[in-house]
């Protein structure tokens, strides 16, 4: 991290607390943004991804068309479609928690991902997907996630693991909507790389 | 490739005041990231996070594992829950908060974050997840901490407000 220098757009701090104005990072990097148009998009495809990084992170704020409040987010490396993913995953519905999971997927399955068209109007699912060692080919690729969508009453909170038994460099990815929908518009995939 | 991910701003609560706010928020980030370790003065676990002054049309889901059960939660309004004056003193509860796309002014405002604590006592320790909905399509352009019923944040206390910059 830098030396201090200045703040940022001239940011301050109330609250009766101390207050350092601090530097900027250069180990994470911005790659690529998709932002869904009016007409709505069924798959998200990150190609060409260079091999430069130690991980990648993707950040999300999704809707799709299914006819629920929240769906899932699936998600495919360099156009595999065999059974080669399995995922875990820890949610809270705001009433209960509950695990769940499976193997020999075509897809890794990211629950809470994305909000569905009975959600509340504005209302978008938020994820945070690491993918750890995404370039290294001595091992399989696991990715973590955070997502969750709160539609005011209802929908949840996940937690997961994704595996991809493959040793291949991870040099594209797909994102889609389990079930089949077009995300809508306004839906945002962010893709940055972060140096070791 | 631009460099994107920058601290905005860190500050230390001094243990006398209920809130700590970041305020005058420059909207040239895509998201923003607050990593914070905190803690209150009260035994109720409520440790508020609200926006632009305004705490209001907030609701929030979370789930929490405390070490023998798994549950959750959800309540109007935005609680990211945090270690209470029962646990032992030095003792913190650490988030990482994403807010995300803050400043447009199109869609609502969901934020995710991860919040845990270790105790060396059996409660109250937890580890857990949560999602927040602000209803508004307004840009953030503050972010407000504050401890239910009024009580102090604890000195020891760190806020630090960083911005993620899409391509």
């Amino acid at each position: 991290m830098s030396p201090i220098i200045s703040a940022k757009g001239g940011l301050s701090s109330a609250g009766y607390g101390q207050f350092f104005l601090i530097g900027s990072t250069t180990s994470f990097d911005s790659i690529a943004t998709y932002t869904i148009g009016s007409g709505g998009q069924s798959t998200v495809t990150f190609g060409s991804i260079p091999s430069t990084y130690k991980h990648l992170q993707i950040r999300a704020l999704a809707r799709g068309g299914n006819s629920d409040v929240q769906s899932t987010l699936r998600i495919q490396f360099n156009s595999d479609t065999t059974s080669s993913y399995s995922y875990h995953r820890l949610q809270g519905d705001g009433s209960s928690a509950s695990a769940s999971g499976g193997a020999s997927f075509t897809y890794n399955y990211l629950y809470f991902g994305v909000s569905g068209a009975n959600a509340g109007s504005n209302i978008f699912g938020a994820n945070v997907i690491d993918i750890l060692d995404y370039a290294l080919t001595t091992k399989n690729k696991t990715v973590r996630f955070l997502g969750g969508i709160d539609n005011n009453g209802s929908g949840g909170v996940g937690l997961g693991s994704g595996g991809w038994y493959k040793t291949d460099a991870i040099t594209s990815i797909s994102l889609s909507v389990d079930g089949g929908s077009n995300f809508a518009q306004y839906t945002q995939f962010a893709l940055y790389g972060i140096k070791g | 490739m631009a460099s994107t991910y920058e601290p905005i701003a860190t500050g230390n609560a001094t243990g006398s005041s209920p809130t700590f706010t970041f305020s005058s928020i420059p909207s040239t980030y895509t998201d923003l990231v607050v990593v914070t370790q905190n803690r209150i003065a009260n035994t109720g676990l409520g440790f508020i996070m609200y926006f632009n002054g305004s705490n209001t049309n907030f609701s929030y889901t979370r789930i929490l594992g405390n070490g023998t059960t798994a549950s959750s939660y959800r309540d109007a309004i935005q609680d990211i829950t945090t270690t209470d004056s029962s646990a032992s003193s030095g003792l913190f509860t650490t988030h990482i908060i994403n807010i995300m796309n803050y400043a447009n002014t199109t869609t609502y405002k969901t934020s995710l974050w991860r919040m845990n604590n270790a105790t060396n006592t059996t409660t109250p320790t937890f580890v857990g997840a949560g999602v927040g909905l602000w209803r508004s399509t307004a840009a953030i352009t503050s972010v407000t901490f504050y401890a239910a019923n009024g009580a102090a944040i604890d000195a020891g206390s760190t806020f630090t407000l960083y911005g993620i910059k899409a391509a």
